[in-house]
């Protein structure tokens, strides 16, 4: 196994589950990382500075996911999930964050992977450190309503 | 730092503990341990962190799916392979064009000199030469400038250059860029050795295991033409189209055989830039059989059947639904 193909290994399901989140597809979710990675190898070809993989890979996918599947920033960076993305979840798709709105799911999914601490998390999502803390603590509220509400309800 | 504010630092701390050692949750943490409300707040907090945080490993993972990040970056890496065989490509006219401009008569036949070693060089080693001279209009468009700089002396060393060109064997950077059809003919030739397939019935889920030990490509059987899923599975194989390992089935479709091989992607010569939207559809003249391929994704798909073209083509218009 070679560098690369170790990084994939290493890479492939966190970076899968962080796509799913984000796109709701599988099949988006497949390609999401898939373009992730193509991306990742022509940046090492072409000399662009070396990021670390744990976050560079994750920023990367992000990046591509606002730029490819008709989601926006806002001005305030906020990730916006237009109506074309509207979420098609099949029916046997497990997503456990799918109830979050559109602004606070990439902080949570990120946040509930454990794989980066909370000033990763803003490198990543380019967010200020305070915005990620913030949206953590109302994801986590939003989640617990959500749940209070599906007991009640 | 009050209770709340250690609260709000708090929710930021992973479950899974790997915080704890942070400077920047110290403080947070030192007043949980003295605050016995905040710190049994923590305590559920962290529980249910770590149960959310635990349906996330649940997510299955497609397991095709570092097949697939490999083949899309193998491609990508041929593509750029290419692209910088044009740069070259593009430096050796350059060379070509400034000798070119300055006129005389003694430098036009050094322009002449410097083509003809230009071309010969890339038509025997230059990996792009085939593609630069007989596909791409890009390229094709950069030597028409040449050409009008040169005159008409360079024309007929262009002239030359082209002839000797688009006889020579395609080589990108050693490995050989093929076409669809050419990998159509493999297939075609693998139907007609009429081999036995290995695994017979019906149950096409089960041949995806069957499928993977033998070193086959793994595909979702869900994006199989529907009517072809629909019709009577015969059997499958594992055989060898373009050098890679490629699952062939064979279906009957109204008493008629369909054969199906889904080859893992690979760089194809003439297709589109990306993965996306290659295809091909011709009629073997010898056999009579229809052959249809399209480049999807990471896979690309061969149809083959005695059908008529157009009925081929009809039965995998359905392909994906």
């Amino acid at each position: 196994m070679n560098q690369f193909e170790e990084l994939v290994d290493a890479y492939n399901q966190p970076l899968y589950r962080f796509a799913l989140s984000l796109v709701r597809d599988l099949d988006r979710a497949v390609e999401l990382v898939t373009r992730t990675f193509v991306i990742w190898s022509r940046q090492q070809g072409e000399g662009v500075k070396r990021v670390k993989a744990n976050e560079g890979l994750f920023s990367t996918l992000y990046r591509e996911h606002l730029g490819r599947f008709g989601s926006r920033v806002d001005n305030v960076g906020k990730a916006m999930l237009s109506p074309s993305v509207a979420p098609r979840v099949p029916g046997d798709l497990v997503e456990p964050l799918g109830s979050l709105d559109a602004d606070l799911l990439p902080t949570l999914t990120l946040f509930y992977l454990q794989r980066h601490d909370y000033r990763e998390i803003a490198a990543i999502l380019d967010l200020p450190i305070g915005t990620v803390m913030s949206r953590i603590a109302s994801g986590k509220d939003q989640l617990q309503e959500r749940a209070r509400g599906g007991k009640n309800g | 730092m009050d209770r709340e504010q250690a609260r709000f630092i708090l929710q930021s701390l992973r479950p899974d503990g790997t915080d704890e050692a942070s400077a920047d949750f110290e403080e947070a943490l030192g007043v949980a341990a003295e605050d016995v409300a905040l710190g049994a707040w923590l305590s559920a907090e962290r529980q249910r962190d770590a149960a959310i945080a635990a349906t996330f490993e649940d997510v299955p993972v497609p397991a095709f799916l570092t097949e697939d990040i490999l083949a899309a970056v193998s491609l990508e890496k041929g593509a750029r392979a290419s692209s910088e065989d044009l740069v070259a490509d593009q430096t050796s006219l350059r060379e070509v064009r400034s000798p070119v401009q300055a006129g005389t008569s003694d430098e036009r036949q050094m322009t002449v000199l410097k083509v003809e070693i230009a071309g010969t060089a890339s038509g025997l080693a230059s990996p792009a030469c085939s593609l630069s001279f007989s596909g791409s209009g890009k390229r094709r468009e950069g030597i028409v400038k040449v050409v009008f700089l040169a005159g008409l002396l360079v024309v007929g060393a262009f002239a030359a250059f082209e002839l000797t060109s688009i006889n020579s064997k395609p080589v990108a950077s050693g490995k050989e860029l093929i076409t669809l059809r050419d990998l159509s003919q493999e297939a075609l030739a693998a139907i007609s050795e009429d081999l036995p397939f290995e695994l017979q019935g019906n149950d096409l889920y089960s041949y995806q295991d069957w499928l993977e030990f033998r070193g086959g490509p793994r595909f979702d059987f869900r994006v199989l033409p529907r009517e072809i899923a629909e019709g009577n599975l015969l059997g499958c194989r594992v055989s060898t189209i373009g050098k890679a390992r490629a699952a062939h089935l064979c279906f009957e479709v109204e008493d008629i055989p369909v054969h199906v091989f889904v080859v893992p992607t690979m760089p194809i010569k003439g297709a589109p830039r990306g993965w996306r939207g290659a295809a091909d559809c011709w009629t073997c003249p010898e056999t009579g059989i229809a052959v249809a391929a399209q480049r999807l994704e990471s896979r690309i798909w061969f149809f083959l059947s005695e059908r008529e073209e157009q009925a081929l083509a009809d039965l995998i218009r359905t392909a994906g639904d």
